[in-house]
């Protein structure tokens, strides 16, 4: 097996970030919404779930629904396991950065929207929406870079990603320094331009979410 | 809720292992962290640009690729590591990469004003840097390292595939032995859980504090919490 070989997993890679950054952005939403209620007991959830995603590791959780869970589709395969359990985790931070967009419109702008009797559906979609944008896609870019990063766990319980394959091309003899640059460089390609995706948003709007 | 209690009980040695691994790579982390960010903050592009590169790496780097850099890839130029070495040099320089920029933003936001008075005061620049410049980056800079020790601490449950005996690797042993994976693999969660959450809240309390202490002058702030989510 030669190094090159190894960008075989790179499909897997790619499925497990889009997959569970997908479920991520629809988990988060009602997070993000629940997080902002009046009502204690949608409050309550969207905290306790906040709580939980992110105070166990990402390991932990992959862990927890492949072989933890002994039924359902997270115990037979390792890449939905894996989307599930870093949907979730990532679920937790992108709620947290909609509520912060949604956060972030002045007040005046809800009560104009009530004062012009507009629905909450046109309140949220045509008003609010595209002001909470920004920085709501900032920050997601930021967590987007980090879930990608984390997908490489998932080679743990036996995902067949570009590290899994990295491991197997070691175990049959190539160099360990050539082949584990080779994958992280390839890590690199996808997560530099979305970081200077998030720059540029952030250089834009004036707010600083990256950090880098 | 005894079986609860014995299972925690039995899985406290590996907690104290999880929690060695992430001092000992912060005892790398930080040092490394101030040093660069210090250089980061150089006018001289040539000082910054190989900072910034390594920096770059080593976040752009998934942590189990670097791990296994380390724990595999070393032994090939005949540096042979043992498990625990390999999670303190590879999530060291991690860590070190992601608090580079929390010291740069934070050694950054030290009012001019400070240096001048050293200046004034004809201290040099060393001493400069570690009676004035360091201790005021500090006080910015904790709440954000503690984040940074809570993602290391989360991290280091990656150390189950070189084989350590950490929380994971204990809890994961155990239940294949009481061939109860769930229960074990939950209250290794309680567990991660419950020193994840007393570290949060401490950060919390450091953020609020950091916050009046320096009122609305210091730019570095919102930076320096926003690092914590990348």
């Amino acid at each position: 097996m030669t190094v090159p070989q190894v960008l075989q997993g790179l499909g897997v890679t790619l499925e497990l970030w889009l997959g569970s950054l997908a479920l991520a952005i629809i988990l988060a939403i009602p997070v993000a919404l629940g997080r902002r209620s009046k009502n204690r007991f949608a409050y309550g959830f969207a905290s306790l779930w906040v709580t939980i995603a992110r105070g166990l590791p990402p390991t932990v959780w992959l862990f927890l629904l492949f072989f933890g869970v002994k039924f359902g589709p997270t115990a037979t395969s390792p890449v939905i396991a894996s989307i599930v359990g870093l949907g979730i985790v990532t679920s937790a931070y992108i709620g947290d950065s909609i509520r912060a967009g949604l956060e972030s419109v002045e007040k005046g702008q809800w009560e104009a929207c009530s004062a012009l009797a507009l629905s909450r559906p046109t309140t949220y979609l045509r008003v609010i929406g595209p002001q909470a944008l920004p920085i709501t896609l900032a920050a997601t870019a930021a967590y987007a870079i980090s879930l990608l990063k984390n997908t490489a766990i998932a080679s743990i319980i036996g995902a067949n990603d570009l590290v899994y394959y990295a491991n197997t091309a070691v175990q049959l003899g190539s160099d360990a320094i050539v082949t584990f640059l080779f994958v992280g460089i390839i890590y690199l390609v996808f997560t530099i331009p979305v970081g200077f995706l998030a720059r540029t948003i952030e250089s834009r709007t004036g707010i600083a979410v990256s950090g880098a | 809720m005894n079986g609860l209690f014995d299972t925690i009980g039995a899985l406290l040695p590996g907690l104290g292992t999880s929690l060695l691994l992430t001092a000992g790579s912060l005892v790398i982390g930080v040092p490394l962290g101030v040093i660069s960010g210090q250089l980061l903050t150089s006018k001289h592009r040539i000082v910054r640009w190989p900072i910034i590169t390594l920096v770059e790496i080593f976040r752009g780097f998934p942590a189990l690729v670097t791990l296994y850099l380390v724990y595999f890839g070393l032994p090939v130029i005949d540096i042979v590591l043992t498990s625990t070495v390999s999670v303190f040099i590879a999530f060291g320089v991690t860590s070190g990469a992601y608090t580079s920029e929390i010291f740069r933003a934070a050694i950054r936001g030290v009012p001019k004003g400070q240096r001048e008075a050293a200046a004034a005061l004809a201290l040099r620049p060393r001493q400069t840097f570690f009676l004035i410049v360091l201790p005021y980056a500090v006080r910015v800079a904790w709440a954000p390292l503690l984040g940074i020790a809570i993602i290391t601490f989360q991290g280091t449950a990656l150390a189950f595939a070189i084989g350590t005996k950490d929380l994971l690797g204990t809890g994961y042993s155990r239940g294949l032995a009481d061939s109860d994976l769930l229960a074990n693999l939950m209250a290794v969660g309680l567990l991660y859980l419950l020193v994840t959450s007393l570290l949060s809240y401490i950060e919390v309390l450091g953020i609020r504090r950091g916050k009046k202490a320096l009122g609305r002058r210091t730019a570095a702030l919102p930076v320096i919490d926003a690092v914590r989510m990348t």
